[in-house]
């Protein structure tokens, strides 16, 4: 059951009808009903299964640790449940990944080692919840929470519907102040959260679907394509990914909404960012902040990194030694990241080790930079030096998401290769109108995309104020108000890509 | 050790990290006093006065400290 069916609508229209009728001690009870009946439409009594073996060996390990006295008794239960969950997630995620690592390895070395791949098929959104359900588990472990006693309350919060399968990646502290709070009716924020829910949808099947047509063709057929068809459908898919994830987010948030819990925000426009190490701040913010706070800081806190550190100190001199550790950190932190998105060697390239070398490449260089810019006499404290910047950003990301997309590593190399031919007739000659959407598709397709620049500017503007589109909406007369209501709606019924004989493909973060 | 002492030895350790010798920190003293004290500095000043003070702060602590007020109230309470 995808966010985008009528199932779901159907289902979640039901629920939220059902939410504020039923009494208040009745709505964390049916909240995890809700829950397990999504997960067995979304994907069957497996996901179920999965989730309740990670639910319940998290929850006890959690009360465990704090009843155990003694930090070898806590640990035991600590590093208990997290091998335990981790092991599920690479059984499910990562088994093929050793088997075609070894069989390339096996291949430098002239050896030819018969390793089959297994036929296991992962469960929906496992490694969201499984991240969540370890943050939990740290952070009692920290002492930075309390385990929570109720199995009903702790299912609650692990098996949450909308958060599932795309994220975002909840920490319990901050979930948990509304997820167990009192919940009465209220119309602004039940309103607020269908506007979002309807924001997704037209970002998800007005944009995102719209573009999947033109990146699939290319992408599919990559060897008919060269030049700058290629260049088009990487920034195509790099809108595509962005609408079709933050749509996710806006559907799963706005539901959440609706219900009365606020989850965190994944995105905050991230394609404004100036930099990569800002664009990573600004997308996908609740695995970077989990890969942070998990991983990198007690990484940079072992006795190994800090004797590191030292030797570097000596060798490099003390300002740029301190460093090594760091980029040492960063190295695991964004091989990590690439490894979380899939077990493939495009994933670990284009959604992390490329990334890496762009930050720190940044860093190391920006004295080369910074000298380069005093000698060509650039201003760098105006519009045109800022637009510079965003532009080099979304290139530089671009770039790896040709990796994230590609069927494989080496299929992004030769793409990215073929892409250097200067073909720039393609824009002028009607091309681009043979990719599978014809011209008014495409016109439907630029004019949406429009909207979503001025609704983002808007965003980052209201933003830095304090307050969002939707309060400032609200402000606006009722005619306005309504007109803009309307238009959202019908954009979605009219343009969306929907309907019998049209399956809308599921959310590419799903699959992680 | 008193706390004026924790205090002086938290002067060398800060002074060092941050490569700035006009710094004298109180129990009021945060991130946004101190010009490079950034997310990634903060990890190297926690480890370099572990070290100075042969202890071990819990990454829960790490990430709750408000000031370092905080963290002297810690160090004296693991050197005990």
């Amino acid at each position: 059951m995808s966010f985008t069916s009528f199932y779901f609508l159907l289902f979640f229209a039901c629920l939220l009808g059902l939410y504020y009728i039923v009494p208040e001690k009745c709505r964390l009870p049916l909240l995890v009903l809700a829950s397990l009946a999504f997960c067995y439409f979304a994907d069957g009594i497996r996901l179920i299964l999965f989730l309740a073996v990670s639910t319940v060996s998290t929850w006890i390990a959690a009360i465990r640790m704090e009843e155990t006295e003694g930090r070898a008794g806590r640990n035991l239960w600590l590093y208990g449940a997290l091998l335990l969950n981790l092991g599920v997630l690479s059984v499910c995620k990562y088994l093929n990944f050793f088997v075609y690592t070894g069989r390339i390895l096996g291949g430098l070395f002239h050896r030819d080692l018969v390793l089959k791949p297994f036929s296991i098929i992962a469960p929906l959104g496992i490694s969201f919840y499984t991240f969540q359900v370890l943050g939990y588990l740290i952070d009692v472990s920290r002492g930075t929470c309390k385990a929570q006693r109720s199995l009903l309350k702790y299912a609650a919060f692990a098996c949450f519907f909308p958060q599932l399968v795309t994220g975002p990646i909840n920490r319990y502290p901050e979930i948990a102040e509304t997820l167990y709070a009192e919940k009465k009716f209220d119309y602004t924020r039940v309103t607020f959260g269908l506007q979002r829910i309807a924001w997704g949808f037209f970002k998800k099947l007005v944009i995102s679907e719209r573009l999947a047509v033109l990146v699939n063709t290319v992408y599919g057929d990559y060897h008919t394509y060269n030049g700058l068809y290629i260049l088009f459908a990487a920034v195509c898919f790099t809108f595509q990914l962005y609408t079709d994830f933050s749509g996710a987010m806006d559907i799963a948030l706005g539901v959440s909404e609706a219900l009365g819990v606020k989850m965190a925000e994944n995105f905050e426009t991230p394609f404004f960012s100036r930099s990569c190490s800002e664009f990573w701040r600004r997308w996908h913010i609740t695995l970077g902040g989990w890969m942070r706070d998990y991983l990198f800081y007690p990484l940079l806190k072992t006795e190994a990194l800090a004797k590191v550190g030292d030797r570097a100190k000596k060798l490099l001199g003390k300002k740029r030694g301190k460093k090594v550790p760091i980029y040492l950190g960063m190295l695991v932190l964004w091989f990590t990241v690439g490894l979380w998105h899939g077990g493939s060697w495009n994933f670990i390239v284009g959604s992390g080790l490329l990334h890496f070398v762009y930050i720190v490449g940044g860093q190391l260089l920006e004295p080369v930079f910074k000298r380069l810019k005093g000698f060509l006499k650039v201003n760098t404290e105006c519009y045109s030096w800022h637009l510079f910047e965003r532009l080099r950003t979304f290139t530089l990301i671009t770039i790896g998401w040709v990796f994230f997309r590609a069927s494989s590593f080496r299929t992004a190399l030769s793409m990215l290769k073929a892409s250097l031919y200067p073909n720039i007739w393609i824009f002028t000659d009607g091309s681009l109108f043979k990719l599978g959407l014809d011209a008014p598709d495409f016109i439907v397709g630029v004019l949406a995309l429009g909207v979503l620049l001025k609704v983002s500017v808007l965003q980052e503007r209201l933003h830095s104020e304090g307050t969002g589109v939707r309060e400032r909406l609200a402000g606006q007369n009722l005619v306005f108000r309504w007109i803009m209501y309307y238009a959202l709606l019908f954009a979605i019924i009219i343009f969306g890509f929907y309907g019998p004989g049209y399956d809308p493909s599921e959310f590419i973060y799903q699959g992680f | 050790m008193t706390r004026e002492e924790v205090f002086e030895k938290l002067n060398e350790v800060f002074r060092d990290v941050f490569d700035d010798e006009s710094i004298t920190v109180n129990d009021a003293t945060t991130a946004d006093d101190i010009e490079d004290w950034d997310s990634l500095e903060h990890i190297n000043l926690v480890v370099a006065v572990e070290r100075c003070f042969g202890i071990k702060f819990t990454m829960g602590e790490v990430t709750g400290m408000k000031n370092v007020g905080q963290m002297a109230d810690i160090i004296l309470e693991r050197i005990k």
